[in-house]
C-alpha cells in the first residue's frame, strides 16, 4: 500500500563521488536505517529542483525528496509491503 | 529500453519485482495501460489497452500510477549517456533511440561489443535492461531490436535480411499499423517478401505516394538518415491529450479542457520558438471510436488562446451525443521564428504571454493560467504537469 505523506523529515546523508546517499532518516520518532537506495530521479518546478530518492529499510520503500533550493527533506510516500492489493 | 515505465517502477519498489504490473494514469479513476511488465505481458496485456480489459485478463495485476517526471529524467540521462558513443543520436520516443555508429564503432571494438557495452552500462547504472538491434538502416534496426526482448541483442547482416523479410508478417515493420495491414491483407499481401515484390503501380493506386515507400519497406530499404534530435526539421507537430476521469458530453467541460490543452501546446511552441499552421482536434468516444479533424491556417500561431479558438470551432462541429473519454489538441506545420503580424494589440498580448511564461518558468507549470481554463471537474493531477503525448 502506498501512502502519500509529504511530511518534513531529518535525513543524514553521505556526499561521495558527487552523489548524495541517504543513510538514515527520522520519521515520527523512529530512526529508519536506509539499507538500499533503489532509484534516484529529479524533477523541476520552475527554478526549483527536487531530487527523489526511493530507499528501502529492507521491508518498506520510502520516497524522500530533497528540495535543492531550500535544502529541505520531505518524506513523500511510504509503500508498505504487507497488503499488496491495496496498492490499487 | 525494455518495458521502460514498468521497469522503472520495479526498480523503485522492490516488492513489484517479478509481479505483473500495469503502469497507468490515476488508478482510482480509469485510464489505459501506458506500459506493463513482462510478467503482465504473459497474460496478453499490452500498452494502450484499457485498464478494465487488462484486469479482466489478469485480475491480480498490480496497478501503479505512472510518474512521468521519473521516466523523463531517466530517459534524458540514458540518452545523454549514449551520446558518448556517437553524436548522431535520434530520439524516437521516451524509451527508444537510433544511434548511428558508422564512424565510431571501431573505437569500441565494433558494433556488437559496443552494443554489449551499452547494455551492461545501462543495467549497472540504472538497473534497467535494454534491447539493441544492429542493422544497416533504421527500419531494420528497429525491427531487430524487437526480435528478442528483453535484453535482446540482434544483428541483421545484409546476407540474412532477404530470408528474414521473406516470411516476416508486414505488421512487424515499424510504420505499418492495423489499417495498412488490413488494406495489404485485402490485396493478398501478408509478408514483407510479398510486399517487396508487389506491383508498384497497384500499391500507388491503393496508398498514393505511400505505395512506393511501402514497397521499399518490404525490401528492407530505408534511406532516412539518423537525425540528431533537436536539429532543424525534427519537430513537425506538438500535441497534448487527456483522458477524462469520466465520460462526458458537456460542451463547457470539454471546451475548458480544450483551452487547457491548447495553452500547454502554446507554451511548448513558444519554448521552442515555433509557430504552427495547422490545429488538430482529437476526440475519442466511450466506445474508443476516434474522431480527428484538422484546420489549416493562413497565419501561424503560438498563442494558446488562438489555438483554442480554432480547436473550439472544430469542437462545435463534433457530435457530442456519444460521451467523450479523451480529448487532444495538436499543432502541426511548425515553422521557427515566424511572428504573428496582423493583431492590433499584438505587442500587448505578446508581453502578457511572456509574463505568464516567466512566472510559470520560475514557479512551475500552471502557476498562472487563463480563468476560462478552470473547470472543477478537471483537477490538477500528477500527470497534468507533464508535457508530451499520452494520457496524463
Amino acid at each position: 500500500m502506498v501512502t502519500e505523506l509529504n511530511e518534513p523529515v531529518e535525513v543524514e546523508v553521505l556526499f561521495s563521488d558527487g552523489k548524495v546517499r541517504p543513510l538514515w532518516f527520522r520519521w515520527r520518532g523512529r530512526k529508519i536505517e536506509v539499507r538500499e537506495t533503489t532509484f534516484v530521479w529529479r524533477h523541476t518546478e520552475g527554478i526549483s529542483t527536487f531530487a527523489h530518492f526511493a530507499v528501502t529499510d529492507g521491508v518498506d520503500t520510502y520516497e524522500l525528496i530533497l528540495d535543492s533550493r531550500r535544502f529541505a527533506w520531505t518524506l513523500s510516500k511510504v509503500e508498505t509491503v504487507w497488503k499488496k492489493s491495496s496498492f490499487t | 529500453m525494455d518495458a521502460f515505465f514498468a521497469s522503472c517502477e520495479q526498480k523503485t519498489y522492490p516488492f513489484l519485482r517479478g509481479e505483473p504490473i500495469l503502469v497507468c494514469g490515476n488508478p482510482v479513476t480509469r485510464s489505459v495501460v501506458a506500459a506493463c511488465s513482462y510478467e503482465a505481458k504473459q497474460y496478453g496485456i499490452s500498452s494502450g489497452m484499457s485498464v478494465k480489459e487488462a484486469l479482466r485478463l489478469c485480475p491480480w495485476a498490480i496497478l501503479v500510477e505512472g510518474d512521468p517526471d521519473k521516466y523523463q529524467y531517466v530517459s534524458v540521462e540514458i540518452f545523454g549517456h549514449l551520446e558518448a558513443y556517437s553524436p548522431l543520436l535520434e530520439i524516437f520516443s521516451i524509451d527508444e533511440a537510433f544511434l548511428d555508429v558508422t564512424h565510431t564503432h571501431r573505437f569500441f571494438g565494433g558494433p556488437l561489443p559496443l552494443a554489449e557495452r551499452i547494455q551492461g552500462e545501462v543495467e549497472k547504472r540504472w538497473g534497467l535492461t535494454v534491447s539493441v538491434g544492429i542493422a544497416p538502416n533504421k527500419l531494420l534496426a528497429k525491427l531487430a531490436s524487437g526480435l528478442q526482448k528483453p535484453r535482446g541483442l540482434v544483428r541483421l547482416s545484409a546476407q540474412e535480411i532477404p530470408a528474414i523479410l521473406e516470411v516476416l508478417p508486414v505488421e512487424k515493420l515499424c510504420g505499418i499499423g492495423a489499417k495498412t495491414k488490413e488494406a495489404l491483407f485485402e490485396m493478398g499481401i501478408l509478408t514483407c517478401g510479398e510486399l517487396g515484390r508487389a506491383d508498384e503501380k497497384t500499391l500507388f493506386r491503393r496508398f498514393g505516394i505511400l505505395g512506393p515507400m511501402l514497397k521499399k519497406m518490404g525490401k528492407g530499404e530505408d534511406e532516412s538518415p539518423v537525425l540528431r534530435s533537436g536539429g532543424e526539421g525534427i519537430v513537425k507537430s506538438m500535441s497534448h491529450v487527456y483522458t477524462l476521469p469520466h465520460d462526458t458530453h458537456s460542451f463547457p467541460e470539454l471546451a475548458s479542457l480544450c483551452l487547457r490543452l491548447s495553452e500547454k501546446v502554446g507554451r511548448r511552441l513558444r519554448e521552442g520558438r515555433y509557430h504552427g499552421h495547422g490545429v488538430t482536434l482529437t476526440v475519442r468516444y466511450r466506445d474508443f471510436k476516434t474522431f480527428t479533424r484538422q484546420k489549416t491556417l493562413a497565419r501561424p500561431l503560438d498563442d494558446g488562446y488562438d489555438i483554442y479558438r480554432v480547436a473550439a470551432q472544430i469542437l462545435k462541429t463534433v457530435n457530442l451525443s456519444p460521451t467523450v473519454r479523451l480529448l487532444g489538441v495538436g499543432v502541426s506545420g511548425l515553422v521557427r521564428e515566424e511572428r504573428q503580424g496582423d493583431l492590433f494589440d499584438e505587442e500587448k498580448w505578446r508581453r502578457l504571454l511572456e509574463g505568464m511564461d516567466r512566472i510559470n518558468n520560475r514557479y512551475g507549470e500552471e502557476t498562472v493560467y487563463r480563468a476560462a481554463a478552470f473547470f472543477p471537474v478537471i483537477r490538477k493531477t500528477h500527470g497534468f504537469t507533464e508535457a508530451g503525448h499520452g494520457s496524463f
